[in-house]
């Protein structure tokens, strides 16, 4: 194995004994004493205590040479800590600084070395282990030896402190086993390790602010005295303005260098980016950084970025557009450093169209030349819909088409805000926290690109936290945060959450009668997707309840908004049967001709979290099924606009009475419902009313049962119960239920069709009629005691047969 | 400890330690070049002042064109003044710069006995 170089682990030998944040702050304190020392000199000197001011000073010059020496240390780890190994020391080609500070510890065993180093100390602690911990307890259980033996390996194999990481865990099973038990994998420390070698990277650059690099950074005087003004420009737009390191973790950063390589193109240099807006914002953003840290083409150097904003353009209804935008673009090609970016394209395309002008021809000049810079940005569907007629238009610009990142090239990003935020907030983030950012906004927040809603909820989250003055932000505090605002549990499953998914069918089936088999199925699957084993993009439950009408569909629908969300009007409920026309697709997610929203959009817009039931689903447009196709397999839709809805919040229920006269085949067969589940499934394929597709992408079908005499009649005693309790707690009035009575409601006012969806309307008509009667006549007060009895002549005039008695 | 990183420090000292403080010279000087933006500015020494200036009129319009050429040249002259100023003061904040680079790297190679002298003179205030 090749060693460290000698001068290497010197520094890291004086970072042991004294590490450089500590000298750092001894240097600030002797500066003080040492201030202070001289002004105390001088007034010594002044009131005639010379001899002792002499003293004084003497002990300044002693102090300074102590100053001068740990300056001088500060210098040194600095310098070390800023340059690292690169080009150094060719024997270590590619071998990060912090790797190399990783192992360089005094034991002959790499791992302890590196719990042990700060930086390993660090990487755990953001894990929320404590690695000295760690490290007393491995070396403690270290029977075999495991971690103490020197194992063969070379140095330049680590490139990043990741490689280092991942290595030791393979290497010493009792280290990756103490890791397992805290619930965490190579993923994790790897993940964290990237995240502390980047922040510290950087800050070790930043320290030795001496080299050139970061000297380069600082702008210049007089830089723009050599451009023309922008004065129209900037009362139409703004400058995008942002810090010079922004461009180099972005998650855009191709998608930039391809803008650039057009930008910097001798004509034509034009882009169209097509995206959804924030991805398309943050390259800008990226490129604006790029531009200010000087790491992109010599011909971009110096440029600013403009961005025009659209609305403003076409609220100013002083001066014609066409001449308002030959102006700007005019400014902009007098200015010689403008690059003009505009934030709606299609809009502004659109509306000089309406004004009778064109883009293309009143700038086609500028535009064919090098002359004007110009960045386009819009939505896929306007791209489509406005400029990709426009051939002229297109000739002069490129394309370019933007894909959201996925969460793995996010966390780069995120790191960066999360550094900032703690920087600015005093925060500290566990790196779980902040993968349960990501993985939670991708659940919950999904409607822009997931940067931006990592962004949403880590600013939420910021808020929430300081409100309640926690420090430390684990992937609990995270977990918590999102439990308070959706009501929807995650993260591991409490106690009290516990006995609720495992009582879920006791639960629902005191509510819902006589529907074993279909509360069965629907518990099974919510437990299953609670487990863990449910997919982020996916909605929380999707399930198809086929069944006749009245025997329960919809009141299980409620149960579980109940159970699943603490509350029934979280059920948001849409008549599918209204959406069978042609116009169906339009109404429900909006109409990009008519600028209508769609009614689907602006219902889940409003409530993110809850019960989606469609009633009657077989009835509904075909082009309406295609979109819960998608909406059944990836969770979301996009809008009119192309704007993302965001449905992984919501379990999702279909009902249908399609297949209701197999169910009664089956039933009145006397056959298993259960074991002809397959049949009817096939049935409803067959006779076209279901594509399989569409049916293979519920969660489950749920089948229910008609109802019999016996469930009738708990059904009718529940119902009955209810208004006892009513009139108990409103009224004081005790109501009986007697047998008759339950048993006439039962059987009147259920019907085969129905089933028992009558029964609630039968229950108001006649009982709750007949007791209203009572009290106005001043028959029933508060205090009595009413129940009903058979009647001693059957009356037409009575459709339940039974009379009110009163005591 | 100590034993191992005075030799080592004082052996950075002395070249690599050293080449960074002549390095931190060239820079603050390169650094200055560019804060004052001299080479651009000389570049652009008669240029007109933010670009500012009119276009001439189209046709046979003496009158017309001498105006534009007066403001123009105007414009040109303003830019010029306004740039030789900073010109000026970036070229005296240069020579200040050069010096300052100069008295760091001989204050650095001299460090050891400047500390070896502040420590003797210390102790010589205190016990004399």
């Amino acid at each position: 194995m090749k060693s460290l170089p000698a001068d290497i682990k010197t520094v890291f030998a004086l970072e042991r004994t004294w590490a450089l944040k500590a000298r750092e702050r001894w240097v600030v304190w002797l500066e003080r004493v040492i201030f202070l020392a001289i002004i105390l000199s001088f007034f010594l000197n002044y009131f005639g205590l010379g001899f002792w001011a002499v003293k004084l000073l003497g002990g300044v010059m002693m102090a300074l040479a102590g100053w001068l020496v740990v300056v001088l240390s500060v210098f040194y780890s600095r310098y070390h800590f800023a340059r690292g190994l690169a080009g150094r020391h060719p024997s270590l080609p590619g071998v990060s600084w912090l790797v190399a500070e990783a192992v360089a510890g005094a034991n002959s065993s790499w791992l302890i070395n590196w719990l042990n180093s700060p930086v390993g100390q660090v990487v755990h602690y953001r894990l929320g282990l404590e690695s000295a911990v760690l490290a007393g307890q491995l070396s403690f259980a270290n029977q075999g030896n495991q971690v103490g033996e020197a194992i063969k390996v070379e140095l330049e194999q680590f490139h990043n402190l990741g490689d280092l990481a991942e290595w030791l865990l393979g290497a010493f099973p009792l280290y990756s086993e103490a890791v397992a038990r805290h619930g965490l994998g190579a993923t994790q420390l790897r993940g964290a390790a990237a995240w502390v070698e980047q922040s510290q990277s950087e800050a070790f650059g930043r320290e030795a602010w001496w080299q050139w690099e970061y000297l380069a950074e600082i702008p210049g005087l007089a830089k723009s005295w050599h451009y023309g003004g922008t004065y129209l420009l900037e009362r139409y737009g703004r400058l995008i303005e942002v810090a010079s390191n922004r461009g180099q973790g972005s998650p855009f950063l191709p998608q930039s260098k391809k803008l650039e390589d057009i930008l910097n193109r001798s004509r034509e240099a034009n882009a169209i980016l097509v995206g959804d807006t924030d991805s398309l914002i943050a390259i800008v953003e990226t490129l604006a950084g790029r531009i200010k840290a000087g790491v992109t083409w010599p011909h971009l150097e110096g440029r600013r970025i403009l961005m025009l904003e659209t609305g403003r353009l076409l609220a100013d209804s002083a001066e014609p557009l066409p001449k308002l935008v030959l102006q700007l673009a005019t400014e902009a090609v007098r200015a010689g450093n403008v690059i003009l970016a505009v934030d709606n394209l299609p809009r502004l395309v659109a509306a000089l169209g309406r004004a009778g002008a064109s883009l293309s021809t009143l700038l086609d000049s500028y535009l064919a030349g090098r002359a004007l810079t110009m960045i386009g940005l819009t939505d896929e569907s306007s791209y489509h819909a406005t400029l990709e007629p426009d051939a002229t238009l297109m000739n002069r610009f490129e394309i370019i088409t933007i894909d959201s990142p996925g969460a793995a090239g996010l966390l780069p990003a995120l790191s960066d805000e999360v550094l900032a935020l703690e920087a600015k907030t005093g925060l500290w983030f566990t790196y779980q926290a902040m993968e349960a950012v990501i993985d939670n906004a991708e659940m919950f927040f999904g409607e822009g690109t997931l940067l931006a809603e990592s962004a949403d909820l880590l600013d939420e989250l910021t808020g929430y936290l300081i409100r309640r003055n926690i420090k430390t932000v684990t992937k609990e505090a995270v977990l918590d945060f999102i439990r308070q605002k959706t009501n929807i549990p995650v993260g591991e499953v409490r106690a009290e959450e516990r006995d609720q998914l495992l009582n879920l069918e006791n639960t629902l089936s005191r509510r819902v009668i006589g529907q074993e088999l279909a509360i069965r199925g629907v518990a099974g699957a919510l437990r299953r997707a609670r487990a863990g084993t449910r997919n982020a993009s996916r909605p929380i439950g999707t399930f198809l309840f086929l069944g006749p009408t009245g025997v329960g569909k919809t009141e299980t629908a409620k149960a579980l908004s109940a159970a699943l969300f603490g509350r029934e009007d979280a059920l948001l409920r849409l008549d599918m049967s209204e959406f069978s026309s042609a116009d169906s697709l339009a109404r429900l997610i909006g109409s990009f001709t008519t600028g209508q929203a769609g009614i689907l959009s602006q219902l889940v817009r409003d409530n993110p979290y809850g019960v989606l039931l469609l009633d009657e689903f077989e009835k509904t447009h075909p082009e309406v099924q295609n979109l819960f196709l998608q909406i059944l397999d990836e969770g979301f839709f996009s809008d009119m606009r192309g704007r993302r809805v965001n449905l992984r919040s919501l379990a999702i229920i279909a009902t249908s009475n399609a297949g209701a006269d197999l169910i009664w085949e089956i039933i009145g067969r006397g056959e298993d419902l259960a074991a002809k589940e397959k049949e009817i499934i096939d049935t409803l394929i067959s006779r076209g009313i279901f594509r399989p597709e569409l049916l293979n992408r519920f969660d489950a079908t749920v089948l229910f049962k008609p109802l019999g005499a016996p469930e009738l009649k708990k059904i009718a005693e529940l119902m009955l119960s209810k208004f006892a309790i009513r009139l108990k707690s409103k009224q004081g009035i005790k109501f009986d239920l007697t047998p008759t009575l339950v048993e006439q409601v039962a059987t009147l006012g259920a019907n085969q069709q129905f089933g028992a969806r009558p029964m609630q309307r039968f229950i108001q008509e006649t009982v709750e009629q007949m007791v209203a009667d009572g009290m106005i006549a001043g028959q029933i007060k508060t205090g009595s005691r009413i129940s009903f009895v058979p009647l001693s002549m059957p009356a037409e005039s009575n459709p339940l047969g039974l009379s009110l008695r009163v005591e | 400890m100590l034993v191992q990183i005075i030799p080592r420090y004082i052996l950075w000292h002395y070249t690599l330690g050293s080449r960074s403080a002549a390095a931190f010279g060239g820079n603050l000087v390169r650094f200055l070049f560019n804060f004052f933006s001299i080479a651009l500015l000389l570049k652009t020494l008669f240029a007109p002042w933010r670009r500012l200036g009119e276009d001439y009129a189209k046709g046979l319009r003496p009158g017309a064109w001498f105006e534009t050429l007066i403001v123009n040249t105007l414009m040109r002259l303003v830019g010029a003044i306004i740039r030789l100023g900073l010109i000026v003061a970036g070229l005296a904040t240069l020579a200040a710069g050069l010096v300052l680079a100069l008295v760091i790297l001989i204050v650095w190679l001299l460090l050891p006995i400047i500390w070896v002298g502040l420590l003797v003179g210390g102790l010589f205030l205190i016990v004399s």
